[in-house]
């Protein structure tokens, strides 16, 4: 909080207890006093011995000094010119006051603090509501989880940058978790998936061209209320996991539209190999060719549809056929035929899914 | 001076299935202040070439030099380059000003300095009536331009934009394009710039890049690439509607060739026989290419190329107000033409069209590379 609020407070303490009032750094340096000719006097004696005794309150001559502790920062000391009985009680009721003031001008880190508490479970649910309100979160409107992977050196300028982009505190928090920046943003009416995945994207694009730095972001289903952000953010997390398996070209991923890699996903490892050794037979995959992988790419982007597959890749209709027959040859499979597509496209999936698991045993 | 140079640059991105080379053995120079453009369908590896040369994807092989210097192992931010993307956002809660300013207080650029670069760049896009706006209260015109603001003051050697364009109305992007051609000439710098629509291509770059499967197909001026595409993929790719390609057969009369296919049989011209009489072309199958605005059927070109006559049935009169597009169906194939406006022809009816064998194309069938052009 400013000098200046700290002052305004200071005289308002001094004025109802009747004698001066102020604010002492841990070095022992007066911040601010009621009475101006104190401010930037030297008081280290009185900390110092506080400090050493481990008191929260003493008397020093007709001045009552108390300790006032403040979370993640250093300590600071509160003053009265009284030696009364009372003096300790007014200061214990002002270092409950500052260290109020402390908590809520510092919102920033209050705000990402309290999402970093709700991922970590570190909040009972009952309490979730409450707190959100206090922070000036609306906890019954609907919010969405956007989780933002960068390279580590990034983290920080990633951060920044989200936060010009979000601006509003209120409706955007913004922490770091498990190495990943978190974006958890009050959804607006009206707005839909698309909305969220040109977010998404242009995240993406601004941290690329202003800060130069490679993303990938994964959006998690609307949560209903601030009690299911915990949710939100679990989904975001596998569509990362997901989308890095199944499609690692996409720099956005989105949890409602993982497709068939969520229900792959979950399969066991054993009937997967069954069924990817009765699809392809011996055939490597390799074999195909990079230019045939792309081709068949293409057409179930396109939905078997081979005069626009053909139109996009630019080559003749023909040439297309040529490469499906020789597909057709090698696997036994016509991917022009709906039940041969299906295989082939699950199989594929499935396999990726293989070399994933086999990729992280590895790396054990 | 920023001179780029990419050096037999290889991109693999490594998976269990063998990967997917999306770009291979690509050599390019690019001259100081060029304006170059690199085009292709979909996949092709445009925006991973531009990645490369950016540093925001890392290169499997080969070099890149930016003005002289190897930057494979030099970060984004050293390499004196800045990006333009599709999906570009403005901070809302900053004016213009701010906006432009942003990146240059990130490297505590000194005040004077932001404050000199923010106008100059303003001036060039012709915003410095716009700088205390929020980005709210601009049209979508104006924020693109903002956009670009931010890559100028930062006076990079290269631009790089991939599509900066494509999430413009189709009005705005007219207008947008012409805007970048003038800034390019402002500013005198080397600009990359990709886009996957050949007549953007076409209408902004001095020089194009043509890439199909991660390969440069072909380097050269728009007007070259028209004229003298080196395969059937440039022929087909660049221009609209696309070149007309038919297969036939060459056959050698004396001095002469024919092309055949179906009932028509069309000679070539003196020129173009001579480069194809004596090779083992003769009397086997090719692809002729024919671009829409090389069908005549006016009389008088009926008469002077008396020798190239075909005979097609009109399917279809398109007319453009400028032009009329006329879908002819001859023999198995269907060809478009591009003729004058007006011209009196009834769907169904069988007419006669000549063939311009100035420009006739003749591509190698299995190898699509052109042989006669
Ligand atoms: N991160 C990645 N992982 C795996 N494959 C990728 C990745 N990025 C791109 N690819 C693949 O590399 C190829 C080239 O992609 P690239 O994005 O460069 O194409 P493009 O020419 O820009 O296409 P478009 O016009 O659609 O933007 C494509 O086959 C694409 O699927
Ligand atoms: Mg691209």
């Amino acid at each position: 909080m400013s000098l200046k609020a700290l002052r305004t407070y200071a005289c308002q303490v001094a004025e109802i207890a009747g004698t001066d009032f102020g604010v002492i750094n841990e070095t022992g340096i007066v911040l601010v006093c009621s009475n101006k000719d104190e401010e930037g006097n030297d008081r280290a004696a009185a900390v110092e011995a506080m400090s050493v005794s481990e008191c929260s309150y003493c008397r020093f001559g007709d001045v009552s000094y108390y300790k006032v502790p403040v979370s993640g920062k250093t300590d600071l000391f509160i003053f009265l010119r009284s030696k009364n009985q009372s003096s300790k009680k007014i200061l214990e009721l002002a270092a409950i006051n500052i260290q109020n003031i402390m908590l809520s001008r510092d919102e920033k880190l209050d705000k990402a603090g309290f999402l970093n508490a709700i991922l970590a479970d570190k909040i009972p649910a009952d309490d979730v509501f409450a707190l959100a309100k206090k922070l000036q979160l609306d906890p019954s409107a609907k919010w969405i989880v956007f989780l933002i992977k960068t390279k580590k050196e990034a983290i920080s300028g990633t951060g920044e940058m989200i936060r010009n982009l979000f601006p509003d505190r209120n409706r955007n928090i913004i922490s770091e978790h498990e190495g990943n920046t978190v974006l958890v943003r009050q959804v607006r009416a009206k707005e839909n998936a698309g909305n969220f995945e040109e977010n998404a994207k242009s995240i993406v694009d601004t941290l690329n061209t202003e800060l130069m730095v490679n993303a990938k972001v994964s959006i998690g289903a609307v949560a209903n209320d601030f009690g299911e952000i915990k949710r939100s953010f679990a989904e975001a997390k596998t569509a990362q996991r997901i989308g890095s398996i199944f499609e690692n070209e996409k720099t956005v991923v989105n949890y409602e539209k993982l497709g068939l890699g969520r229900l792959i996903y979950d399969l066991p490892a054993s009937s997967s190999k069954l069924f990817v050794r009765e699809v392809f037979k011996k055939n490597d995959l390799e074999s195909l060719g990079n230019e045939t992988l792309i081709t068949i790419q293409k057409l179930f982007e396109n939905n078997l549809n081979i005069s626009e597959t053909a139109r996009l890749l630019y080559i003749h209709r023909n040439t297309l056929i040529y490469r499906l027959e020789k597909i057709k040859k090698a696997t036994g499979l016509d991917l022009r035929e709906f039940d041969d597509a299906v295989a082939f496209k699950t199989a594929l999936l499935v396999k990726r899914n293989l070399d994933k698991d086999d990729a992280l045993n590895n790396n054990i | 001076m920023a001179h780029v140079k990419l050096v037999g640059v290889m991109k693999k991105y490594e998976d269990k299935q063998g990967g997917v080379v999306a770009v291979n053995d690509f050599n390019l120079d690019i001259d100081d202040k060029e304006f170059i453009i690199l085009v292709g369908p979909s996949g092709c590896g445009k925006t991973t070439t531009l990645r490369m040369v950016a540093g925001l994807e890392e290169i499997t092989e080969g070099e890149i030099f930016i003005d002289g210097k190897l930057v494979n192992d030099v970060q984004p931010k050293d390499r004196d380059i800045a990006m333009v993307f599709q999906n570009y956002a403005l901070y809302p809660h900053m004016t213009v000003f701010e906006n432009m300013a942003f990146g240059l207080k990130l490297r505590k650029t000194p005040k004077e300095e932001i404050n000199k670069q923010v106008h100059e760049a303003a001036k060039i896009l012709e915003i410095e009536h716009l700088l205390d706006r929020r980005p709210k209260a601009l049209s979508g015109g104006q924020r693109q331009r903002v956009a670009l603001g931010r890559a100028i003051v930062r006076h990079p050697k290269v631009f790089l934009m991939d599509e900066p364009l494509s999430n413009l109305d189709a009005k705005l992007r007219v207008q947008m394009r012409i805007e970048i051609s003038k800034l390019h000439k402002r500013l005198q710098t080397t600009i990359v710039y990709v886009t996957h629509d050949q007549t953007e291509a076409m209408t902004m770059g001095t020089r194009i890049v043509v890439m199909k499967d991660g390969i440069i197909q072909q380097v050269d001026s728009p007007q070259a690439l028209y004229d003298r595409p080196v395969n059937m993929f440039v022929a087909g790719f660049i221009g609209s509607p696309q070149m007309n390609f038919v297969n036939v057969v060459l056959e050698k009369d004396g001095e002469d060739v024919y092309m055949l296919y179906d009932k028509n049989r069309i000679r070539l011209v003196p020129d173009k026989a001579a480069a194809i009489a004596n090779t083992d072309y003769i009397g086997k199958e090719v692809t002729m290419g024919i671009r829409p605005e090389n069908f005549l059927i006016e009389d008088e070109d009926l008469e002077n190329f008396s020798d190239a006559i075909i005979t097609a049935n009109v399917e279809v009169v398109e007319n453009l107000g400028s032009e009329a597009l006329v879908y002819l169906k001859s023999g198995d194939t269907y060809f478009t033409a591009r003729v004058k406006p007006g011209v009196k022809l009834i769907p169904d009816e069988e007419i006669k069209v000549a063939l311009d064998t100035n420009k006739v194309h003749i591509f190698d069938k299995e190898t699509e590379a052109v042989i006669v052009q």
